[in-house]
């Protein structure tokens, strides 16, 4: 399925266009209606003069898309009884939607603007309630676990390097327009994280443990300084 | 329709003091913990197992020796981390302050991702050459100036 407006591929079930904010149910919806209540009058007229003047009426209201500032109560009066009827219902006026207009997909330096609402032209725009995931922190994440591998034996040091390609991914996926996806990338790196922080909060206690039971042996921290360097 | 959760400006408030909390607490108790004394708060199973230096040996003296405002000898224990602390710690500064203020994240997307992974590059190559038995990279071992 494609957005009438910007024909970004949209789901079906998608109420709003997630690129440009379109109702996009509304204006099916008024398409449809528009066809039926015109081939009903068609029908029902039963002069030629009767026609010409739906005619005339719908040419009128078609035209009415290029002017995007007129607001629905400015609507000029229409002559024809049927498609009047029509037209004073607000929710059946796709054309007066200003959001569906075509001055929305190019602004006046020409750089096409996907979402009037979206602060960054580069920012994907996320399904409507969820928030943009940023991959900095998770980024940082990895670095830290990374660094943090003093604890662990060398498991955070392996566990950062898959815990970085995933925060990557964040993005990527994000880019593509996949949300879900980076949202379970964006479990993954936090549970990666947790592991490597858990596991290193394990081993300190292990290696505390540990260490001073080497320490009195004479080998521990047999790097950098010597033994009796702790007792000077 | 899924419930969006809401931040209000004492929440955020209230978290962001948590969390300078949480940082002073830590660093206070750091402070009156000497790392390279008998007495170690963490130490290292993979350096006593296996006798080679991570990339993060000598943290936690890098950063007591900060503490105790001994620049030099907190760059001597760890290079890599004297120069990315600050780095993170701006970066966590704006970032809280950016959010208190308007519950928002409008630095994140300045940031390209590429210049973490040259960090985390960086950083392993760091933890490689520290380990070469060669002198000029013999100074990256932490040292006791």
């Amino acid at each position: 399925m494609k957005c009438q407006n910007c024909q970004h591929d949209i789901l079906p079930s998608d109420k709003f266009c997630p690129y440009c904010g379109v109702d996009v149910k509304q204006e099916s919806e008024a398409a449809q209606q528009q066809e039926q209540n015109g081939s009903f009058v068609n029908t029902t007229a039963q002069s030629t003069q009767q026609k010409a003047e739906t005619q005339a009426a719908n040419e009128q209201a078609a035209p009415q898309t290029p002017p995007v500032q007129t607001p629905p109560v400015q609507t000029p009066p229409v002559q024809n009884p049927y498609v009047q009827s029509n037209n004073t219902n607000p929710y059946q006026q796709p054309q007066q939607n200003p959001y569906q207009q075509p001055q929305y997909q190019n602004n006046q330096y020409g750089q096409p603007v996907q979402n009037p609402y979206a602060g960054n032209v580069n920012q994907p725009v996320p399904p409507y309630g969820q928030k943009y995931i940023s991959n900095v922190p998770y980024l940082i994440f990895a670095i830290i676990s990374c660094l943090c591998c003093f604890f662990t034996c060398g498991l955070s040091l392996a566990l950062s390097i898959p815990s970085i390609v995933y925060a990557v991914k964040i993005k990527n996926l994000q880019d593509i327009g996949d949300y879900e996806g980076a949202k379970s990338a964006a479990r993954v790196c936090l549970i990666l994280f947790i592991i490597a922080f858990a596991v290193g909060i394990i081993f300190t206690v292990l290696g505390t443990v540990l260490n001073i039971s080497i320490f009195e042996n004479g080998t521990s921290y047999s790097h950098s300084y010597p033994y009796s360097y702790y007792y000077n | 329709m899924k419930k969006k959760k809401q931040f209000t400006l004492p929440l955020r408030l209230t978290v962001t003091i948590a969390v300078v909390l949480l940082i002073a607490f830590g660093a206070v108790f750091l402070y009156n913990h000497n790392p390279t004394g008998a007495n170690l708060v963490g130490s290292c199973l993979t350096n006593s197992l296996f006798g080679i230096y991570c990339p993060g040996c000598g943290l936690t003296r890098c950063l007591y020796s900060i503490l105790h405002l001994d620049f030099y000898q907190a760059f001597r224990y760890n290079s890599a981390v004297f120069i990315l602390l600050p780095v993170f710690a701006v970066y966590l500064a704006i970032r809280l302050i950016d959010w208190v203020v308007t519950g928002k994240n409008r630095i994140d997307r300045h940031i390209p991702t590429a210049l973490f992974i040259v960090i985390f590059i960086l950083v392993l190559i760091y933890g490689i050459v520290r380990n070469i038995p060669v002198y000029p990279f013999t100074l990256l071992i932490p040292t006791v100036v």
